[in-house]
């Protein structure tokens, strides 16, 4: 049975929703004057949710850190006030393809955000028909770009290369980002060290069980806490924590700091993703700041069918493996090896045992072992898309 | 100087680095402030006849002084070139910054906004030879030092006054008495305490932009290590109630750490047993570096820091005991002034920081 998806703020809580016939319980994101602050998932009742009656549960959730918020918002106090700050001006970059129905919703909630002279960028990368520039040329004011090879990664390079403004906010064609997404992530550009600022990424709708499982599974969102991360502060191979591609800024200048993403990696290619992590590791390698800003909300429309999902899963198992290939044989990082283990000991493995124990809140073996084999598969799937990509280049040379 | 009145004098003191001092001198050559308003003074402190005519034919298009010293440090040079100033504002730069435009400009336009101010400049670091993690280290290392102080509640402490980019009045810097010329490092620290305590408002301004041109490899970090510990000792001696603010010193008012214990005994007995064990830690982080391997690194480097500013402390001391009572010295202190103890909050006395 699905779970409805609310978003409430404790400065207008509405005594009850209804309507929610369809579902038996309800994922609720809450905030305090606009900023999120927790998510609770409650049982509903008839179609029904007494507000009243759910204050215990909203209150366990938000009291640690809405103690910090308010203070910080009763005396007018904010960490990321410096002194010489400005907002800089951002490209909004959509990277796509094939999916016309979820570009459309991207779009439109694009539309809805402050015109701070924003520019927006939609990269088709190889769509097999014209369908999204035609969506693309109706809403007049966006920039469609056709990329030809295909992979994210080349269509994020691309829109690193064609972006007019400082900061490119990228967001995948599948999300949704909330009105004050773009703001809370230029916010938080305010040293030269900081070169990527990610944000937090909120189920759109779990409608299906498959839906429900990889929120629970791998979910988008890092938190409610906003956190730096440097080579002071966190082990630079370590980034599946810092954020995801779906919801990430960076200066565009930032090709020129640590090159531009790697083309064997992420969607298009053999080794399906990684290719977000393994950047945000040659950020920190170089000594930049990258921030995470749970203000910088989006929503994100997960894989409805398990097929999907399963493969998605996969995929992440691959990625992982894959920008840790890459980080060990392009960027001779010998502690990755060090780190596969450490992994595999302290949260792999016992996944397994207690999916296998059938204990309470452990996750579905199949998902499990579904990642445990893209691990396996992705060191070849590296090397297998790099050979690919030199046989095209020699391909094209000869012509 | 026809009407108009000179306003700001440029202070640089300068040892030996032609090279950067002229690069520094044509910078100022371009400033968007009038060049009829603001004059340079050069310390040449202890410079060979070499430098001096490199300096001399220097043909400056704003009035440009030049003194020779025995050499006899920075803050002496500092000194000896405000005793020559005429403007009613000084600004300190050091011979590596190369000056933006806006540079001078910046700095007046601060004091115009308020009396008493000491007007810290941001100096953006470019990097020489540095490579690999030492680079990134250094680059970082500056960086948060000057975003610190661009947090719009940072609270100044007299160890944000950096000398390499900064302005004050000659007016309040005569009246705490200008630099202290028997600190060698760290004089900087020592004059910001001393205008602290006059009630001098410190302010950080983004836009006074300087471009560092950082020299420092490896080794001379470690001699300026070598250096700060030496000083931290000399500050602490001046200023004992300041130990909260001193590293490593610091965690002596509770008594000295068994580590600090052993480490400083071990250092003051066995000088080149150390030394011998230092430059093997030398060899150590190349090979973690040749290895990739940036979390052992540094915490290689980290060692090696301790050790030069232990063995720093130890050789500014002719008695080791002197370390070794620093937390009965303090316990005294604090019992004189028991208005830097706070009895209030559930019992327990805490210790406030300066």
């Amino acid at each position: 049975m699905a779970t409805a998806v609310l978003d409430l703020d404790l400065i207008n809580l509405p005594s009850e929703i209804t309507g929610l016939t369809a579902y038996l319980k309800a994922f609720i994101l809450i905030r305090f004057k606009g900023k999120p602050i927790g998510k609770i998932t409650v049982p509903i009742n008839n179609g029904s949710i007494r507000v009243e009656q759910i204050y215990p549960v909203i209150i366990s959730e938000v009291e640690p850190i809405l103690k910090k918020v308010w203070i910080k918002d009763f005396l007018g106090w904010d960490e990321r006030d410096k002194i010489d700050f400005t907002y800089p001006k951002a490209t909004i970059a959509i990277c796509t393809r094939d999916r016309p129905e979820d570009l459309r919703r991207c779009l439109d909630a694009l539309m809805q955000l402050p015109d701070d002279g924003q520019e927006i960028l939609v990269i088709d990368n190889c769509s097999s028909t014209d369908e999204s520039k035609k969506l693309v040329e109706s809403y007049g004011s966006i920039r469609y770009i056709y990329e030809n090879r295909p992979g994210l990664n080349n269509a994020r390079n691309r829109a690193l290369e064609e972006a007019r403004n400082e900061i490119v906010a990228f967001t995948d064609d599948d999300a949704i980002p909330d009105p004050s997404w773009l703001r809370a992530l230029l916010r938080n550009f305010n040293s030269p060290l900081v070169m990527c600022v990610t944000g937090m990424t909120m189920p759109y709708e779990l409608e299906t069980e498959a839906q429900e499982a990889f929120e629970r599974y791998s979910p988008f969102g890092k938190g409610f806490y906003r956190k730096e991360y440097s080579l002071n502060t966190w082990h630079p191979l370590n980034t599946g924590k810092i954020g995801a591609g779906a919801n990430m800024a960076f200066r565009k200048e930032v090709q020129n700091a640590v090159g531009l993403f790697d083309e064997a990696l992420d969607a298009g290619t053999p080794t399906e993703s990684g290719g977000d992590h393994e950047y945000f590791a040659r950020l920190l390698l170089s000594g930049y700041t990258i921030v995470y800003e749970p203000d910088a909300l989006s929503w994100h429309r997960h894989r409805r069918t398990w097929k999907e999902t399963k493969k998605a899963i996969r995929g992440y198992g691959i990625g992982v493996y894959a920008f840790w290939m890459r980080l060990l044989i392009v960027e001779k990082q010998l502690g990755i090896p060090k780190l596969a283990y450490t992994w595999f000991i302290r949260t792999q493995l016992p996944n397994v045992v207690q999916s296998l124990l059938r204990r309470p809140g452990s996750q579905p073996l199949s998902l499990l072992v579904t990642e445990l084999q893209g691990c396996i598969l992705g060191p070849w799937k590296y090397l297998q898309s790099k050979r690919r990509i030199k046989r095209n280049h020699l391909y094209h040379d000869s012509y | 100087m026809s009407g108009a009145e000179m306003i700001i004098s440029v202070i640089i003191p300068t040892h030996n680095r032609e090279e950067a001092l002229l690069q520094a001198l044509k910078s100022l050559s371009v400033q968007s402030f009038s060049k009829l308003q603001f004059e340079v003074i050069v310390v040449a402190d202890g410079c060979t006849k070499n430098t001096i005519e490199v300096i001399r034919s220097f043909k400056a298009p704003y009035k440009l002084q030049i003194f020779e010293q025995e050499a006899s440090g920075a803050a002496a040079a500092r000194n000896r070139g405000a005793a020559h100033a005429i403007g009613s504002v000084l600004l300190f730069l050091d011979d590596d910054i190369t000056a933006s435009p806006q540079l001078v400009e910046s700095h007046v336009n601060a004091h115009q906004r308020a009396e008493n101010q000491v007007v810290i400049g941001y100096l953006s670091t470019v990097l020489k030879n540095q490579k690999g993690f030492f680079g990134r280290k250094l680059i970082m290392w500056w960086e948060e030092i000057f975003d610190a102080m661009k947090h719009k509640s940072h609270l100044f402490s007299y160890r944000n006054l950096l000398s390499g980019n900064f302005s004050l009045s000659a007016q309040l810097f005569n009246s705490v008495g200008g630099f202290d010329a028997s600190f060698k490092c760290q004089e900087d620290y020592e004059l910001g305490v001393r205008l602290i305590e006059a009630d001098a408002q410190f302010a950080f301004e983004p836009e006074a932009m300087g471009y560092h041109n950082e020299i420092t490899d490896l080794n001379r970090w470690l001699n300026r290590k070598y250096s700060e510990g030496k000083a931290a000792v000399q500050l602490y001696q001046k200023y004992p109630h300041l130990i909260d603010s001193i590293p490593v010193i610091k965690e002596f008012v509770d008594g000295i750490p068994p580590f600090y214990q052993r480490a400083l005994q071990f250092i003051y007995k066995r000088k080149l047993l150390a030394e011998r064990e230092a430059f093997i830690y030398n060899y150590a982080l190349r090979v973690a570096e040749w290895l990739h391997m940036f979390q052992l690194w540094e915490k290689l480097l980290g060692r090696q820091q301790t050790y030069w500013y232990l063995r720093g402390m130890v050789d500014s001391v002719n008695d080791l005991n002197i370390l070794m009572n620093i937390s009965k010295r303090t316990a005294s202190i604090q019992n004189k002034f028991p208005s830097i103890k706070e009895k209030d909050f559930g019992g327990e006395s805490k210790t406030f920081t300066h």
